[in-house]
């Protein structure tokens, strides 16, 4: 078996792995790394439950190989809380009870997270188009919405303690102008 | 499923990306944004045992404008042409089309390379691109070719870049005058996919008379194509009459139409005729407002 | 996902009923053909690794060609494991009579289960009609050299 070595900051901490080629960044951050909060729903790229931050965007992690986050900054449900205090969003969605089951939630966040840094104050229209890619069985959604807003009330921008280096820090892989 | 084994290279330039191209062959496959081709390696529909990545190159990344014409990389996300301030401004269909594309999480992996390259009879870009007349660069062990977007898209998911050649980057002449482009699709409401979708371009002359209109249109058959019969009623024409009408009943004629669980063939043709004439509406109404482009779907 | 179509060969219909029943042109003519054994009954064995544009399907269950009314229609079913997936299918073919020339109508279902389903259906049948133009083409190219060689 080829492996390849691979060097990533997941929540905040500096990872090294040797891994194969083919293993999926969600299945590093699952199996490898233990952080099972990033769900695998579809595992054909349509539900977004194992939505993470790559460098800064929300990525479907079952669609991205390990090997290519490498040097990369990842940041997943588990680091979103600080000092043991909920973030914003996940108040949010706490508060305005925006699960039920709970499986689609850290995408969810996640992708909520990546909508509210480039837009404070969206619209219910542009909440409901930056979730396009997150499937919900339970809620119908209005409840995800609210959670979102409650959020853009509530100071989103107080960014995870873990994830403070990453605006700096991000590359420019794909040249994504935000 | 898991994909099956490969060997994983990451080149740095495009020279070296071409090289193990070509000493791998056909085995080998080079991963862009990954949203079309890694979901297919996961069904084991394609097994390629090399792949040769190309987000490590940032020659193949950016937008880059000159002498009335715009470049873009082919590794440009859908993301960044979405958010392009500076194609916003020279031609705005570009960025509403992206944001047309799948979800957000597509957008930011997904490349317009990519998306032409793969040939889905889904894909947005496909249709924009023609009816832009897009110039494609393709870039192989034998050195540099152009592609017109007329010649590139060949059949089902099959485009004219021979397997150890790379699209490098796409240009576009920005149209000038009384220029109107639209893009308008019916979305799956699961992926986003367009069921069908008609990208449409009409120019005017000052008497409002269209003296040149390119219309292309992709979902309905196996590959995207220009509407050549309709284009051709519209020139000369003033767009008001029955013109738009005529030339929307004519525009699925030579496509062999799809269907699908979703949507039959018979509803297929329908939606042409009716998205070619609100792409065409709405690329009038840019073309006289001096808005310049419109895009939208509905699901 | 249903898939229906027509296809003309430039040759009469018994021909045509006979290059299209036969086993040496069936196993010429479907799509990358690992294994085609007849078993008795019009059931043959099968495995076909059927392929576009770089990307290939595995089919490995039984092709089973029943109920001919020679010159004029035959059934074709097939069942069995498609890429991770479980498909059965079931066609009608119609030959008529255009003269020196045929005109071949297939009307099918088919039913398929598994991931591929859920994700590849929106092309499946592209692909598939695709497949079966290619072994249309090909068919009409062994009756053509079936008639030279008894011409000579
Ligand atoms: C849930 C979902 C929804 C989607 N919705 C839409 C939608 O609404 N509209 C739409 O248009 N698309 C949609 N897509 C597809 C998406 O846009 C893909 O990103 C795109 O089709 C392929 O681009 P990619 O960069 O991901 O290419 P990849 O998947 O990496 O590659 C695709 C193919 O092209 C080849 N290739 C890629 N780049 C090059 C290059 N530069 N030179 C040579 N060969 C190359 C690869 O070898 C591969 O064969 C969707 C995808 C998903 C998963
Ligand atoms: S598990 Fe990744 S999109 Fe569904
Ligand atoms: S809360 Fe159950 S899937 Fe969303």
């Amino acid at each position: 078996m080829v492996t390849y070595p691979i060097t990533m900051t997941v929540n905040g901490t500096d990872r090294t792995d040797a891994v194969e080629g083919r293993l999926l960044l969600v299945d590093y951050l699952r199996n490898v790394l233990g952080l099972t909060g990033t769900h695998v729903g579809c595992n054909t790229s349509q539900c977004g439950a194992c939505t993470v931050l790559l460098n800064d965007q929300a990525v479907k992690s079952c669609t991205v190989f390990a090997v290519q986050a490498s040097g990369g900054i990842v940041l997943t449900i588990e680091g979103m809380a600080t000092d043991g205090k909920l973030h914003p969003l996940q108040q949010g969605f706490w508060e305005e009870h925006g699960l039920q089951c709970g499986f689609c939630t850290p995408g969810m966040i996640l992708s909520s997270y990546d909508l509210l840094k480039h837009n404070p104050d969206p619209s219910e229209v542009e909440i409901r188009h930056a979730l396009e890619g997150n499937l919900c069985r339970c809620t119908g959604y209005q409840n995800i919405v609210k959670a979102v807003q409650y959020a853009a009330r509530n100071g989103v921008l107080s960014v995870p303690a873990e994830e403070s280096a990453q605006t700096v820090g991000a590359q420019e892989e794909n040249g994504v102008a935000g | 499923m898991i994909t099956e084994a490969f060997e994983f290279h990451t080149p740095e330039d495009v020279q070296s990306a071409v090289a193990l191209l070509s000493e791998h062959g056909p085995e080998a496959k080079v991963l862009a944004g990954g949203h079309s081709l890694v979901p297919l390696m996961r069904l084991r529909l394609t097994t390629p045992s090399v792949i040769v990545d190309l987000n490590r190159i940032p020659q193949l990344c950016g937008i880059t404008t000159e002498n009335g014409s715009i470049t873009i990389g082919a590794m440009t996300t859908h993301a960044t042409i979405e958010h392009s301030a500076e194609l916003k401004a020279m031609l705005p269909v570009l960025p509403a089309a992206a944001t047309l594309i799948g979800d957000p999480m597509v957008r930011n992996r997904g490349t317009i390379g990519g998306s032409l390259v793969h040939a889905d009879p889904a894909g947005d870009w496909p249709a924009v691109a023609l009816a832009l007349d897009t110039q494609l660069q393709l870039v192989g062990p034998h050195g540099e070719r152009t592609v017109r977007a007329d010649d590139f898209f060949v059949d089902l998911l099959t485009s004219a870049v021979e397997p150890d050649e790379i699209l490098t980057n796409i240009t576009i002449p920005v149209p000038t005058g009384r220029v109107g482009i639209s893009y308008q699709k019916f979305a799956h409401p699961a992926s986003g996919y367009a069921v069908t979708g008609v990208a449409a371009m009409v120019m005017l002359d000052d008497a409002d008379v269209c003296i040149d209109s390119r219309i292309a249109i992709t979902g309905a058959g196996a590959m995207a194509v220009r509407a050549a019969e309709s284009e051709a009623m519209l020139r000369g024409t003033d767009l008001n009459g029955g013109s738009i009408d005529h030339a929307a009943e004519a525009a699925g004629s030579g496509i062999d139409f799809l269907g699908d669980i979703y949507a039959s063939e018979e509803y297929r043709e329908q939606l042409v005729r009716v998205y070619t004439k609100r792409s065409l509406i709405a690329a009038l109404r840019a073309a006289t407002s001096g808005h310049g482009a419109e895009a939208a779907k509905t699901i | 996902m249903k898939l229906t179509g027509n296809y003309t060969m430039k040759a009469p219909r018994a021909v045509v009923f006979d290059t299209l029943m036969s086993v040496d042109a069936l196993r010429s003519c479907l799509p990358g053909v690992e294994k085609f054994e007849h078993t008795g009954d019009g059931r043959y064995e099968t495995r076909l690794r059927a392929g576009l544009a770089g990307v290939k399907g595995e089919f490995a269950g039984t092709i089973t060609l029943r109920d001919p009314v020679p010159p004029d229609s035959y059934t074709l079913a097939m069942e069995g494991n498609f890429s991770g997936g479980f498909v059965s299918g079931l066609g009608s073919i119609r030959l008529e009579d255009l003269g020196a020339q045929t005109r071949v109508e297939y009307s099918g279902d088919a039913q398929v289960s598994g991931p591929l389903a859920s994700v590849g259906q929106r092309l499946m049948a592209p692909a598939a009609k695709m497949v079966v133009g290619k072994f249309f083409r090909c068919m009409e190219a062994q009756i053509e050299s079936r008639t030279n060689a008894a011409g000579r």
